[in-house]
């Protein structure tokens, strides 16, 4: 009698396992790169260099070149159709690891500069420096450890005009 | 009887062990949820993001002389661009995944507007939990003549770059 149920228990136990393993999931993953929702963009008061900076990485965010050029000073000689190539190509993967994980550790203001320390999950400890041109602060430069953008402009080497 | 009771509990637990990967589904693995035809009334008429919705619907039924009306004339596209960039390998394999846009919010300045929306791609497997790729995309649109009209056609060139494919259904 005793045998029968220790059987028994044993086979109980086994379907108990493998029903559990077996249930309906009605749950949700959702994958796709993390991005500012607008809450963490318009708690920054408007017109401020931080409300600049945190519009300029949701515009990256959402693949908008027209919206984000213009928050980038001449100095970049940046374009529309230029920006909207890097974000769908070398830019795309690096804009969606930016995310709602834009920590700000410093603001420090200078007159038409602003300068925005922060952590970037991708880049780690990033600079931007904001300069008020037009009305709006725009980014004019970007330095993450070595990089320093925008690079300045190659010199064309200096030629001697030629005799007649 | 002890042995009759025996093979029939490792007989049930055989079918179980086979049915359990299926739950019921005729397939395995993550299956594509076949996108919905744009609702444009979710937004008023005459908004930039009823615009945008509008644009879509256009796309999903692959009709590129409406799409190209909602175009600004700055923006220089037309039917045949469109036709040309929605038949392409890239277009095809988008709007035959994507769901139509989720309107985020709306950022407007003067006459000017950035809709701000969420692309979904939808898997389901077979045990009923849902796989869902967001990929995020705004429209800027400009305020011409009394109706709104997309500034660029940048969208449409970076099909290939938001268009995901399916995920590891295990991982």
């Amino acid at each position: 009698m005793f045998d029968v149920l220790k059987r028994g228990a044993g086979i109980a136990t086994v379907l108990a396992l493998l029903c559990a393993g077996c249930g309906e999931d009605h749950r949700t993953t959702i994958r796709s790169p993390s991005f500012l929702q607008a809450n963490e963009v318009t708690r920054y008061p408007s017109g401020s260099a931080l409300r600049s900076a945190a519009e300029l990485v949701r515009l990256l965010e959402f693949n908008d070149a027209t919206g984000a050029v213009r928050f980038f000073t001449p100095a970049w000689r940046l374009s529309a159709p230029t920006l909207a190539r890097s974000l769908s190509g070398s830019l795309h993967g690096l804009v969606g690891l930016v995310g709602s994980n834009f920590t700000v550790t410093e603001v420090h203001h200078n007159g038409i500069h602003a300068t925005i320390s922060a952590r970037l999950p991708a880049l780690g400890s990033v600079v931007l420096v904001l300069t008020r041109q037009q009305g709006l602060w725009k980014l004019s430069r970007f330095r993450a450890g070595k990089l320093d953008l925008p690079r300045a402009p190659r010199r064309q080497p200096h030629r001697p005009p030629r005799g007649p | 009887m002890i042995r009759l009771l025996t093979y029939g509990a490792l007989l049930l637990t055989a079918a179980q062990v086979a049915a359990c990967g299926r739950l019921g589904a005729n397939y395995t693995g993550l299956r594509l949820v076949p996108p919905k035809t744009a609702s444009t009334e979710l937004e008023p008429p005459g908004t930039p993001a009823r615009t945008v919705l509008e644009f879509f619907l256009a796309l999903q039924r692959s009709n590129p002389e409406a799409a190209a009306r909602f175009y600004a004339p700055t923006a220089g596209v037309t039917p045949t661009t469109i036709r040309l960039q929605r038949s392409a390998a890239a277009g095809r394999a988008f709007f035959s995944r994507t769901q139509p846009p989720r309107v985020l919010d709306v950022a407007m300045t003067d006459r000017r507007a950035t809709v701000f929306t969420a692309l979904d791609v939808r898997w389901t497997a077979p045990n009923g939990r849902t796989v869902v790729w967001t990929q995020p995309q705004a429209f800027e649109l400009v305020n011409k003549s009394g109706g709104w009209k997309l500034t660029d056609d940048y969208f449409l060139k970076s099909l290939a770059a938001v268009t995901p494919s399916a995920p590891c259904s295990t991982c």
